[in-house]
């Protein structure tokens, strides 16, 4: 499967693959996105999920930021 | 800047984990000044800095902040403020810091900050570590692209302090120029015209946020802030929007700006940070050790302090002895020995404990590892109704449930907040302690289980009910409370790095003074009263109990100790606090409990562990330095009508679960009172957990009787 061609949620993408971050789904969750460096056409990858499962751990933009389900879900990613 | 006041105010803005703190702790050394921001419970620190002989200036240490668009009450401080020019903590230049690990996505908020007008100083923290991991960053070019000067610091040699205040000095000498980067567009411009008369602002971008903000500002009237309204849906102007097409903007000009900037080691390998958080985040291993590292914490803390604790202890029973000794009898002597002393005592007893577990947890929240830890159980804790961020004060409120309350204040939205607040006071704290032990002896027979011994099983299992019930209370609170307000994690999770200690020193400082003066006051307080209400009672009842007393002891042939403690049980039970210990018996008595008991937990309403002191009084002990004396008086109490002890093991357990959930704590109800800006959460708070304690405290003392 090449994640590169489908459009998906940043709570669906795969540990081990590079995506890039296209739109987001949700003004209000894009706003605050947007201030901590999640921006279209950067690169996001998934470190790991928690250990309940409710909570990513993203890399983004050099950084390291957890983000909750449906804050990951505001993300559309390609 | 024309100012001509003496001392100019610099605010030390940045984002959260940026370095901040510790650029204003070596600025302003440990003379640092505390105090809230008006109106909210947000800390402001405040210290001075000495420029040379002539300048002196104040440095204002604000909340960490992402951008002036606030997510945060912390995060509305700073925007409250930087959008005011009338504001008195306004500033005359800001030093905004920036971690060089994550250096584009601050741009951000330098680039907002310039569009206020005001002067930046730009210093990157954490040069050291920069260097150990390779990365460049050409000063020279990065302040020639922004317009800024820019410092490279380096919290551990310090070197540049110097040249921090060299440059902060040509602020004020006006060498400095103000540039922008953002221009409004047409729109925006527009609604900024349209309100200039009614608003004070120094650039059009501080008018545009002080529109966009309006429904929150506090120094925007309400008729401006229903005119603002109004016009806003009149012409349409989307706040979410037109943000978004702010920040966007923003991040293109500067993203051009600071190309070729920064370089870092081509860092496609695993650097220690994430090889650690394979481990320490795992979803495994991660919770694991997190519940072996606090096992380990509480078992230390509590091994730890022991000696201090007695130290302390012995250093009061010895100081109160003293002045009863060698001064002349009289209530100041009484007052000061037996009101005063040991009320200090009971605040100050608790501080190795407290001490040491903020010291632990300040290592923690240093090294990076808190946020973490947030992460890991942020989904967990949402289940209950709180968030990741409950887990600290949580673990705090097994030292004292005042810090543990006031650090809540990280908790951005309000109804997770309060509920860790309500819940928080069940996780036992270090004043039951003395209870439980004092307690477990008459419940629980010192033998065996397996390896275990039971009476530490049942100490165990106290802490336990009242981690369970807390967990049980804050589910049900979760779907009574009833509250608005979003919910975020969104937490950056930085890079490991070794701890500062003057950092951790200053944290541990900060949550002491909490309890010192929080607590203290009002423990203090408190013993005063109750000093009062043991010492005096009904005209002539006194006199009578004495004189009963003496006589008893002459009938029975005790000696002079035994008889004057004799004195000192007959005289309590005929003070003022006696009688309202016999007025509650009716209540207490389905729990199994007696006047004495009821007296012992009037008493402790001051705190938990003065019930002890209490009941050696009761029991004409005379000191509390022997907690076994006290447990052998207790266990010869016998019920005269019954004929049976009055300390079985249905009323010690009565009495123990009692403890475990009743909000007996004077000062906790005033941090909630405080903390929640109202009395109404408190009162539901004592009112909620006085009904567990007595509902299970009834349940258990009929079912073992």
């Amino acid at each position: 499967m090449n994640p590169n061609k489908n459009k998906m949620r940043g709570s669906e993408i795969l540990k081990g693959h590079n995506y890039k971050i296209k739109d987001f789904t949700n003004s209000n969750i894009a706003v605050k996105l947007l201030i901590l460096g999640f921006l279209p056409g950067t690169v996001i990858y998934l470190i790991r999920r928690s250990p309940f499962g409710g909570a990513y751990y993203f890399g983004v933009n050099g950084n390291r930021i957890a983000l909750r389900k449906n804050e990951a879900e505001a993300i559309v990613v390609e | 800047m024309a100012k001509k006041t003496s001392k100019y105010k610099i605010a030390l803005i940045g984002n959260p984990n940026s370095g901040k703190t510790s650029l204003f702790n070596s600025l302003t050394g440990m003379h640092q000044h505390v105090a809230n921001f008006p109106g909210v419970t947000v800390d402001k620190k405040t210290g001075n800095l000495k420029i040379d002989k002539e300048l002196t200036v104040s440095l204002i240490d604000f909340p960490g902040t992402y951008s002036l668009y606030p997510n945060s009450d912390d995060e509305k401080v700073v925007a409250e403020i930087l959008t005011n020019p009338a504001d008195k903590d306004y500033p005359d230049a800001v030093i905004y810091i920036i971690d060089p690990f994550d250096f584009k996505r601050q741009m951000l908020l330098l680039t907002q900050l310039q569009d206020l007008g005001l002067p930046v100083l730009v210093v990157l923290t954490m040069k050291d570590l920069a260097i150990k991991k390779d990365i460049k960053i050409d000063i020279k070019k990065l302040s020639d692209k922004i317009q800024n000067p820019v410092i490279f610091f380096s919290n551990k040699t310090k070197e540049n302090i110097s040249e921090i205040k060299m440059n902060i000095r040509d602020i004020f000498e006006n060498k400095s120029k103000v540039n922008t980067c953002y221009s409004l567009n047409s729109f925006e411009k527009d609604i900024v015209e349209k309100f200039k008369d009614k608003l004070n602002f120094n650039t059009d971008y501080q008018g545009l946020l002080q529109i966009h903000h309006s429904d929150w500002l506090k120094y925007i009237s309400k008729d401006l802030k229903k005119e603002i309204k109004e016009y806003k849906s009149k012409i349409s102007f989307k706040d979410i929007s037109l943000q978004i097409d702010e920040t966007l903007e923003r991040y293109r000009i500067f993203n051009k700006k600071i190309k070729d900037i920064i370089k870092h080691k081509n860092s496609s390998g695993k650097g220690i940070t994430d090889k650690i958080d394979d481990i320490i985040t795992h979803k495994i291993a991660g919770p694991l050790i997190f519940f072996i590292m606090m096992l380990f914490m509480f078992q230390a803390i509590f091994s730890w302090s022991e000696l201090p604790m007695e130290w302390l202890e012995n250093g009061f029973t010895i100081l109160s002895g003293y002045i009863k000794n060698n001064f002349s009898h009289n209530w100041i002597t009484g007052l000061l020995a037996d009101g005063i002393i040991p009320g200090l005592a009971g605040v100050l007893v608790f501080i190795p404990q407290i001490f040491l577990l903020f010291l632990i947890i300040g290592i923690m929240e240093e090294v990076g590892y808190m946020s973490r830890v947030i992460f890991m159980f942020d989904d967990l804790m949402r289940k209950f109704g709180m968030n990741g961020r409950s887990m600290i004060s949580l673990i705090s409120g097994g030292a004292c449930a005042v810090p543990a309350i006031m650090s809540t204040r990280t908790i951005n939205n309000w109804k997770e907040r309060l509920i860790t607040i309500m819940v928080t006071p069940l996780i036992s704290c270090s004043a039951r302690i003395p209870v439980y032990t004092l307690l477990v002896v008459f419940a629980v027979p010192d033998k065996d289980i397996g390896i275990f011994n039971a009476r530490g099983l049942a100490l165990m299992g106290l802490y336990s009910m009242g981690i369970i019930m807390a967990l049980i209370s804050s589910l049900v609170m979760k779907y009574v409370i009833k509250a608005k307000g979003q919910s975020y994690l969104m937490i950056s999770l930085p890079e490991y790095k070794k701890p500062i200690i003057k950092n951790i020193g200053l944290y541990v400082k900060e949550k002491v003074g909490a309890f010192v003066f929080g607590a203290g006051k009002i423990i203090l307080m408190v013993s005063i009263a109750l000093w009062f209400l043991a010492s005096y009672g009904p005209p002539g009842a006194l006199k009578k109990a004495k004189k009963h007393a003496i006589e008893t002891g002459a009938k029975k042939n005790l000696n002079e100790e035994q008889t004057l403690n004799l004195i000192a049980a007959e005289k309590i039970e005929h003070s003022y606090i006696g009688y309202l210990g016999k007025s509650i018996e009716p209540a207490i008595k389905p729990l199994g409990f007696d006047w004495k008991i009821g007296i012992a937990l009037i008493t402790s309403f001051a705190a938990r562990e003065i019930f002890v002191g209490t009941m050696a009084t009761i029991y004409s002990v005379g000191s509390t330095d022997d907690n076994l004396k006290v447990s052998e008086q207790m266990a010869k109490d016998v019920n005269l009508k019954t004929g049976e002890k009055t300390y079985n093991s249905a009323v010690a357990w009565s009495l123990l679960l009692f403890y475990v959930f009743a909000l007996q704590c004077m000062s906790t109800i005033a941090v909630v009172r405080k903390e929640t800006g109202s009395w109404k959460w408190p009162i539901i708070q004592f009112l909620y957990m006085g009904t567990l304690a007595y509902f299970f405290s009834f349940s258990v003392y009929n079912f073992l009787n």
